[in-house]
């Protein structure tokens, strides 16, 4: 073999090294980046594991103050409408003449103590777990209507598919939904539609109220983020729909991440 | 067959290539990168083609150094993030461009092979696909690199403008070896064709596995449950 063919030779020898060294890189790569998105992805879920459990437990610590505040209710504030309630009748029975303002002063007290006890019963977690959501929201919209204030009216299915401390979620997502439409939008019609479709549970909240800039997030208060958190916590998505004829809430709930 | 591997796959690569970022673009907006790898691979198959029917086609090969040079550098100069990353590029960019400017303007190259002019070139080349390699580790997305089509072009650059350094660096002087009389025969010329060849054959090899990436993304994404 001459010179320039064994030249030639180590140049192809060269070569192919160079080849096998890009080959190689690319394989090692390859295999890195995979290890490497595998151990991005664990850590993705253990974040999204850790969010979870801290919003479960912030819940669960809102839940256990609205059970305080619902016992506070009914049997502190309660029994103090009820003994004024009491004085007011004895001393009006005692009057041989009882002023017209003391039998109204009766009637508003009885009014409110209904009021209280129907409002301290859907803070109560315990009471609330007894009942479905629909039952729940039913009871919610007769207190509602009965103010002759607001009209809220209901559409729902005969049952909803979620496991009770899901629907109590739910139940409260639903709750700061109408509430933010009355405080918030000025609203004084709501409707609310329950569906129950096979792989996800939907509800609307639509109300007549003023409206608001959905794109802009400074105008997103506590109760918008409480609604998303829930909604994230159950695997489901919230939205809202507005126009200055009124606003439109959309839960969507999947039936099997729950 | 060696004449056909020799003379032809150079700009059956390009178009290869070509085709490659075409099919790949399809229903998808166009980058400003794919447009000038697109203007890169089309000018440069047409040029290669040429220089197939030419005696003498170096100066086909110093425009092509040129046109290599200033297409990939953009190319690399709009993928790479890093303000760091893009100085390198302008660079490396402009130093073959002076380079370019010096050999084949002021200095007027010999009409042989330039073998310094694509070693730089390939160096370059290289320095910037390992930045981009970087780029890729430092950067980690959920998106899986075999489904990316970016990585694939790139490493096919690597496996060409890695793989033929030693070739390019080699070529003038296997040139000059045989140009005197008592070694010109066509036995040494054959030899030297094969050498050629063999760059040709990787560049071949490049322009395959970014179709091979292409024709395999595509159908992944088709099939979701694949």
């Amino acid at each position: 073999m001459d010179i320039l063919s064994q030249e030639i030779t180590i140049i192809l020898v060269g070569s192919a090294f160079l080849l096998l060294v890009a080959v190689g890189i690319i394989v090692l790569f390859l295999i890195y980046q995979k290890k490497q998105l595998q151990f991005f992805i664990d850590k993705q879920e253990l974040s999204n594991h850790f969010q979870k459990e801290l919003l479960t437990t912030r819940i669960e610590a809102q839940e256990e103050t609205l059970n305080q505040l619902s016992r506070e209710l009914h049997d502190n504030v309660g029994q103090l409408l009820s003994s004024s309630k009491l004085l007011i009748g004895v001393t009006r029975r005692a009057l041989t003449t009882p002023a017209e303002e003391l039998r109204l002063a009766e009637e508003t007290v009885a009014k409110a103590i209904t009021e209280l006890r129907a409002m301290s019963k859907s803070l109560n977690k315990d009471w609330l777990e007894k009942f479905d959501f629909i039952e729940n929201l039913t009871a919610e919209a007769k207190r509602i209507n009965a103010a002759n204030e607001f009209e809220m009216t209901i559409q729902h299915p005969e049952i909803i598919n979620l496991s009770s401390e899901h629907q109590l979620i739910l139940f409260r997502i639903v709750q700061e939904g109408f509430q933010n439409s009355l405080k918030h939008a000025k609203a004084n019609q709501i409707n609310i539609i329950a569906e129950q479709k096979e792989t996800q549970v939907i509800v609307r909240i639509e109300d007549n109220g003023k409206g608001f800039d959905v794109s802009d997030s400074s105008r997103q208060g506590v109760g918008m983020i409480n609604i998303k958190n829930r909604t994230q916590m159950l695997g489901g998505s919230a939205k809202w729909q507005s126009s200055e004829s009124g606003t439109a809430m959309i839960i969507q709930i999947p039936i099997q991440q729950v | 067959m060696l004449n056909i591997i020799s003379d032809y796959l150079e700009p059956v690569s390009y178009f290869t290539y070509l085709g490659s970022i075409l099919s790949y673009s399809r229903n998808r907006t166009l980058n400003f990168r794919y447009k000038i790898l697109l203007g890169y691979y089309f000018i440069g198959g047409v040029l290669l083609f040429i220089a197939t029917m030419l005696t003498s086609n170096i100066v086909i090969y110093d425009l092509m150094f040129l046109l290599t040079s200033v297409s990939l550098g953009v190319y690399f100069y709009s993928t790479l993030l890093s303000l760091r990353k893009k100085l390198i590029t302008i660079w490396i960019c402009s130093t073959e461009v002076i380079y370019y400017v010096l050999n084949n303007i002021v200095f007027k190259s010999s009409p042989l092979f330039d073998s310094t002019g694509y070693a730089i070139l390939s160096t370059g080349i290289v320095i910037m696909i390992f930045m981009y390699m970087h780029q890729i580790l430092t950067n980690v997305s959920d998106e899986s690199l075999w489904l990316n089509f970016e990585f694939w072009f790139v490493a096919s650059l690597m496996i060409y403008f890695l793989g033929s350094f030693i070739i390019f660096l080699t070529f003038n002087y296997l040139t000059r070896k045989i140009l005197p009389d008592e070694l010109y025969s066509l036995e040494n010329r054959h030899l030297l064709d094969a050498v050629w060849g063999v760059h040709n054959v990787l560049l071949f090899l490049g322009s395959l596995l970014t179709l091979g990436s292409v024709l395999w993304i595509s159908s992944h994404k088709k099939s979701p449950s694949s």
